[in-house]
């Protein structure tokens, strides 16, 4: 299940929170904290992959394969799912970021496997 | 060029930035040899500051300031270093002073002390084409020459990124020309760095690499834009860096001062690296930047 996907990423220290996103910028399953508005952060989100994106066609590709955002106080990764979702992890500052991405990528095709 | 200077004791060799280096020599004396793409030199260092320089180009050889300030042209030079003792100081000295290759201005010599800042409003610095030269003693103003560095506030943002358009104090001896001519010049050495760019209001103020990097700002200033947006909904802290990941390789954008920097990386680089003179600006930054 989705959600159990989303409870393994929730499980690695430091995260915050774990996202799924669909192409229209909606909450498609989420786990994590309460206080994070799933809701308006999956419509920034999605804004940023889409800036990202139109980076990428300009580059020749027509794929991205990670968004990363770095705060002060968190991260931001982001990688693309199938047709057109994506997978969005916050982490606090600290976290074992290169973890935290393999883990994303390890399962960016299972969870896909489910949309 | 110049005589035989002393050996001295070879303490080891590096790439960098030749103001760079001075300013982290404040305890060193000894001699510098320098390797540019055009010839090589040395300079005679006495605890950060340059007392004598000579440079070989081809035939010419230069001496003294004009030799000093060809090596500073370089955004990096190859170093070897070599520690001298006291008596090999005074021989050195001597030697250069012969040849008339010591450095007499005293606009070019960094005033000793990494504590010592001097203040320049955010977006105006010295022109880069290095230090006047003088005649020994005599005393030069520099009248401060409006760079195109943009400063944001005139865009009218209000983010809470417009709380970084304070007054940037920098370490004696360096402006934000400078400052930038040695960060891109120290990054873009990094393997897998194919162009780097400081950038602001969707132009390119200065860029360096293979790839021409102007026509990519506006998109990531785009992406810049996006990304900030997440401070909207929750709460992060100031912007740090983005980094989109393709399979060609990587873009990563920073803030640098008033500005941003976009890097160009092919996929093999070492993004440890990067993140590591990315968190040294805020360091340089905070060092001297004012709040007032």
């Amino acid at each position: 299940m989705l959600k159990n996907q989303l409870q393994h990423l929730f499980s690695l220290e430091g995260v915050r929170m774990a996202i799924v996103i669909d192409p229209e910028g909606r909450v498609a399953d989420e786990m994590g904290a309460s206080n994070i508005r799933g809701e308006q952060l999956a419509a920034v989100v999605s804004f940023v992959m889409a800036e990202s994106r139109a980076m990428a066609t300009r580059l020749g590709q027509e794929q991205i394969s990670m968004v990363f955002v770095e705060f002060r106080e968190l991260a931001l990764i982001s990688v693309p799912l199938r047709n057109g979702y994506f997978l969005v992890v916050i982490t606090e500052i600290g976290a074992n970021i290169g973890q935290v991405s393999y883990e994303m990528k390890k399962h960016q095709d299972i969870i896909s496997s489910f949309l | 060029m110049t005589g035989p200077l002393p050996t001295g004791f070879f303490v080891g060799e590096m790439q960098a930035p030749f103001r760079w280096m001075l300013i982290h020599a404040a305890r060193f004396q000894g001699i510098i040899r320098v390797q540019t793409p055009d010839g090589e030199g040395h300079v005679l260092v006495l605890k950060g500051t340059p007392m004598g320089c000579s440079f070989r180009r081809g035939r010419d050889e230069l001496r003294g300031e004009a030799a000093y300030r060809h090596i500073l042209s370089f955004p990096v030079v190859d170093l070897s270093i070599y520690r001298y003792t006291g008596e090999e100081m005074d021989e050195a000295t001597r030697i250069l002073l012969e040849s008339g290759s010591i450095c007499t201005g005293r606009d070019m010599i960094p005033e000793p002390g990494p504590n010592r800042v001097d203040t320049l409003p955010a977006v105006t610095a010295r022109a880069v084409e290095g230090p006047p030269l003088t005649a020994p003693g005599a005393a030069v103003s520099h009248p401060p020459a409006e760079k195109n560095l943009p400063s944001r506030d005139m865009a009218g943002e209000s983010t809470e990124f417009s709380a970084e358009e304070a007054p940037v104090v920098l370490p004696s001896g360096l402006n934000l020309e400078d400052l930038a001519y040695l960060l891109l010049g120290r990054i873009l050495r990094l393997p897998g760095v194919q162009a780097v760019s400081i950038f602001g209001r969707g132009k390119s103020v200065l860029s360096f690499g293979n790839v021409e990097l102007d026509s990519l700002v506006v998109l990531a200033e785009d992406m810049l834009h996006a990304a900030k947006e997440i401070s909207s909904v929750m709460r992060t802290g100031s912007f740090v860096h983005l980094t989109l990941q393709i399979p060609s390789g990587k873009v990563i954008v920073a803030p640098y001062f008033n500005e941003y920097l976009c890097i160009l990386t092919s996929p093999g680089v070492n993004l440890g690296q990067i993140r590591k003179i990315l968190k040294e600006i805020p360091d340089m930054a905070d060092d001297g930047r004012g709040t007032s």
